[in-house]
């Protein structure tokens, strides 16, 4: 298993997270970016639109 | 909706294993691993060792009341409430994002922040460690609350055994209004992003405040109270009114602000008992100043201590003058005193490496054997008064009425004179000056 750890931010809110891969996996760079950039665009979406308790 | 409990001690939440959950507490693997839909427990029948979680792993509802470390392998989102009973959440580096986080008991029990955070979307109380008996807190403690709307939220941070374990609380969204347990502990409280209010209730703050403009501070008696006692504090409230006590006790501390700080008129008294008020440059406006018995120091670095109350105790070093210094700092920092009514300055016998300013038409008495940089006025006509039989120093003496509107100085005794030394290093600038029961040497 390859471990990819990442931070992204808005500037405001900051995300920590990691890739975890398949030692023979296939994807590109690119690929992997968009990845992370899904993470945290999926999550700060998340965050962003949460019911009240 | 489905219950998940996980068993067979250590292993991996990923996205894909079944072995390690279970539809019924202590039972048999191979049930579907948990979605954002499914309550997800640790118990005493999980075993022991360590559950990494990896990327994807999910839940609703998460309890922990088990000898399995839960240790974040990547970000990790409960869709819903998470509930530490027993045992330890090791966040690593990473994010774990949840509704509402509470840890309020006395079990034994450990959240290892690493540089990791918590963030909180949900309003209501939502993070929750008011009790902190039993509960260790490793790495950088920061919790986020990212709630956008209107419904009220708070915490509630208990204290803890080192003040490097203080909880760093950022606000980042929200129009509703915060407010924290009955007596919290922080250590950087950062609003910026916010737009509600901040209700008035005891806290302790060791590290920065970072208020911003969209915020306004509910009044309220409770006392807000800086305690750091190495290093600076920054106390930047973007001049939004505080209209609730502070009190600054930090051995060794430095409050340094990062704007000008505008106390409320109903509230906003403030208490030095330990540490350094750094004004950098800034005004200080409050109701009244008062020292008490610690070490303690105002840094002016050309700022302002506005006292605007009309009473005896508007700036009160009376019976707390042990240990109380000034310092002047870069440029020329003042203490005005700007009651429209009577007014004290108890200077209590310190040296005030600043200027005194007569800033309110209302008379200043001046209180103690003192020594000042300097003495001005900004308003006539106007009364200054010395305290009869005492020596009050002055290296610089600038106070100047104008054709039909004197400044007065007199002795707080008539008949009996009050000394004003000149200690010879600075100006004497004084016109139309009403004088009587005075000594100039």
């Amino acid at each position: 298993m390859i471990i990819i750890d990442f931070i992204k931010t808005d500037g405001l809110h900051t995300y920590s997270d990691a890739l975890w891969l398949e030692d023979n996996n296939t994807f590109t760079n690119d690929e992997i970016e968009s990845m992370k950039q899904k993470r945290f665009d999926d999550w700060l979406a998340y965050i962003t639109d949460a019911p009240s308790e | 909706m489905a219950a998940r409990f996980w068993v067979g001690g250590t292993g991996t939440w990923d996205t894909t294993t079944t072995t390690h959950w279970s539809a019924t507490s202590g039972g048999a693997g191979g049930a579907s691993v948990p979605t954002t839909a499914d309550i997800v427990t640790f118990d005493a029948s999980s075993g022991s060792g360590t559950c990494t979680t990896a990327t994807g792993a999910t839940c609703s509802t998460l309890t922990i009341s088990s000898s399995v470390f839960l240790t974040l392998g990547a970000a990790f989102t409960a869709n819903s409430a998470v509930t530490l009973t027993i045992g330890v959440v090791n966040l690593a580096t990473f994010t774990f994002t949840c509704t509402t986080f509470n840890s309020n008991n006395a079990n034994s029990r450990t959240l290892a922040f690493g540089t990791g955070n918590i963030t909180c979307i949900s309003s209501g109380t939502v993070f929750n460690i008011a009790t902190t008996t039993n509960l260790t807190l490793t790495g950088t403690p920061i919790v986020n609350l990212t709630y956008a709307g209107s419904v009220a939220v708070s915490v509630s941070t208990g204290v803890t055994v080192g003040i490097s374990d203080q909880i760093s609380v950022n606000i980042t969204a929200g129009t509703y209004t915060f407010s924290n347990g009955a007596n919290s502990f922080f250590k950087n409280l950062n609003f910026t992003g916010f737009s509600g209010s901040i209700a008035n209730g005891l806290r302790s703050i060791y590290g920065n405040l970072t208020i911003p403009a969209t915020t306004t501070i509910t009044s309220g008696t409770s006392p807000t109270t800086f305690a750091g006692t190495s290093g600076t504090q920054i106390i930047n409230t973007n001049t939004v009114t505080w209209d609730t006590p502070i009190t600054f006790n930090g051995v060794g501390g430095t409050f340094q602000l990062g704007s000008a700080l505008t106390m409320g008129a109903t509230n906003g008294t403030i208490s030095l008992t330990n540490g350094t008020i750094d004004l950098n440059g800034f005004t200080l406006l409050c109701i009244s100043f008062l020292t008490l018995a610690g070490t303690k120091s105002i840094l002016f670095n050309g700022g302002t201590l506005n006292c605007t109350a009309s009473a005896t105790n508007a700036f009160n070093n009376l019976s707390s003058s042990a240990g109380f210094t000034t310092v002047a700092g870069v440029g020329t920092g003042t203490i005005t005193m700007t009651g429209a009514a009577a007014k004290t300055f108890q200077g209590g016998g310190s040296t005030f490496n600043c200027t005194l300013n007569q800033g309110g038409a209302g008379v200043l008495t001046i209180t103690g054997a003192n020594t000042f940089t300097n003495i001005t006025n900004t308003v006539t006509p106007c009364t200054v008064t010395f305290p009869a039989s005492v020596i009050n120093n002055f290296s610089n003496f600038n106070l100047n009425g104008t054709a039909g509107n004197l400044v007065t100085l007199n002795s707080s005794t008539s008949g009996t004179q009050a000394t004003i030394h000149y200690t010879g290093t600075g100006a004497i600038v004084c016109d139309y000056l009403s004088i009587q029961d005075s000594n100039a040497t």
